[in-house]
């Protein structure tokens, strides 16, 4: 008998001991943890940049210069108490945290941290990053709908006609780096940037890219879906304790996700002399983030129209003449 | 002409994205402005008006006070309260109890502009709450004589 179940076994063990499984596993470990400390350090970078550029010192009491103030702030709401108001819709109002975060995980298997250091280098890995991280969208309105609450409800509807606004030129941007590359997967337009980055080939793309990329994580200049003075918190102003942290959590995990596709496509991804290559990586994708962290300081919030107007009048006509100019000098080239 | 101007418009908007920047990053590495309270506490404006006190005089011994009362009539809140002893016949009136009740004053300075011997001023007090409205009783004789000690 047990020479019969065996092989059987062993075959089973072998599958689930196998290199594709382990990379698997350990990446997912790895990426929630990632992801912790991503958002606990963009915390403590947001709390400094927001002080520094005022002049102030910011969080100074809770560790070295209170570097803990995150982890506090963390603790503190795991403590809280979630609070289920009673005219919520609950099963949507509970879920929707949830919608939010988990195709942010998704969207990891692709990034590229080094030369082996990917999950999976899948073929379709751009489309994979675009097409999950548009999901997210989906767990806001899902969010402020069920909230039953008019700010809420707003501030998703506005959240939903903002990222499906920019969400067009993004594209548009990137079809113009796809077609120099002729592949969607992140090691070859890496390995397409080999003697120049596509920053300085593509530089209105680069440029289109990082301002409708700002938009799409709903950071300020563009935070109309949760701007303060406005609608309270927007979509999640019923939510509270860690409903409230993912939400928080999904929008440093999407700044860094925006800046990590931004390093690939136009910063020559993990490439860079002396240091190895995941050092680089992360020094270019926080690099990145410092600007947008710093731009919160430095534009006033853009009116709902003004914003509408940005993306259908300006950037996606100039998503187009790039597309349609990168395409020309391809094909003549050729 | 329409598309001219739409182009123009586009550059300098994204001129002044590099403007923003300018202004805002070197903000960052500049020396901080702000003092952290508890731990570090500014030098006053000398002026700077806090509660009142009675004014010490260079070479003098003792406050200039009298107890006119002068003070205690030109107060629009009724914050003062002067008590003084003459102590011969011969021999000026002395004030010998002198208490405010900051927690009314709206540091008008009427007060100190009234007074006819100069026996007072304000302080560099900035710290002013207290836990209850009777902390806000000052006693100024005491806190006169226990800066004389101090020198």
């Amino acid at each position: 008998m047990s020479a019969n179940i065996a092989p059987g076994l062993w075959n089973w063990l072998a599958y689930w001991l196998s290199e594709e499984v382990l990379v698997a596993v350990v990446g997912l470990v790895i990426v929630i943890a990632l992801i912790t400390v991503n958002s606990i350090g963009l915390i403590y970078a947001e709390l400094k940049v927001a002080a520094h550029v005022q002049r102030r010192p910011g969080p100074m009491e809770v560790g070295w210069h209170g570097w803990l103030q995150p982890v506090m702030d963390a603790v503190k709401l795991l403590g809280k108490e979630l609070v289920t108001a009673s005219a919520v819709n609950k099963p949507l109002f509970i879920v929707a945290p949830a919608i939010v975060i988990l195709p942010l995980l998704v969207t990891f298997i692709v990034i590229p941290f080094g030369k082996t250091l990917i999950i999976r280098d899948l073929n379709m890995g751009l489309l994979l990053i675009f097409s999950f991280s548009a999901l997210n969208v989906v767990g806001i309105l899902v969010g402020g709908w069920a909230s039953n609450n008019k700010y809420s409800l707003l501030g998703a509807l506005r959240s939903v006609s903002q990222c499906v606004a920019y969400e067009i030129p993004i594209l548009i941007t990137v079809m113009s780096v796809i077609i120099m590359t002729h592949s969607l997967k992140m090691s070859e337009i890496i390995a397409a940037q080999d003697r120049v980055w596509f920053i300085v080939v593509q530089p209105l793309a680069a440029i289109l890219y990082f301002v409708a990329s700002t938009a799409e994580t709903n950071r300020l200049p563009f935070d109309i879906p949760e701007a303060e003075g406005e609608l309270v918190a927007g979509f999640h102003s019923e939510y509270s304790g860690m409903r409230f942290a993912l939400f928080f959590l999904a929008e440093y995990t999407n700044m860094f996700i925006v800046a990590a596709v931004f390093t690939t496509l136009f910063l020559g991804g993990w490439r860079g002399p002396v240091l190895p290559g995941p050092i680089w990586f992360l020094i270019k994708v926080y690099a990145l983030i410092f600007f947008v962290l710093v731009a919160r300081w430095t534009f006033p919030r853009l009116r709902f129209d003004q914003l509408m107007t940005l993306a259908w009048k300006v950037m996606i006509p100039l998503a187009m003449v790039n597309l349609i100019v990168t395409a020309l000098v391809m094909k003549l080239v050729q | 002409m329409g598309l001219l101007r739409y182009i123009g418009k586009i550059v300098s908007g994204a001129w002044t994205i590099v403007l923003g920047y300018t202004v805002t990053i070197p903000e960052i590495f500049r020396p901080i402005k702000t003092v952290q309270y508890p731990r570090e506490k500014l030098t006053m404006d000398p002026a700077y008006r806090g509660h009142i006190e009675l004014a010490m005089l260079p070479g003098k011994d003792g406050h200039l006070c009298v107890a006119c009362g002068t003070c205690v009539r030109a107060c629009p809140s009724h914050v003062i309260k002067v008590q003084g002893v003459k102590p011969g016949a011969m021999g000026a009136k002395a004030g010998v109890s002198f208490l405010i009740d900051f927690s009314r004053c709206s540091l008008c300075s009427l007060c100190v502009d009234v007074c006819p011997m100069n026996a007072l001023r304000h302080s560099m007090e900035y710290d002013l709450a207290y836990y209850s409205r009777w902390d806000s009783v000052i006693d100024l004789i005491a806190r006169f004589k226990e800066q004389q000690e101090r020198g």
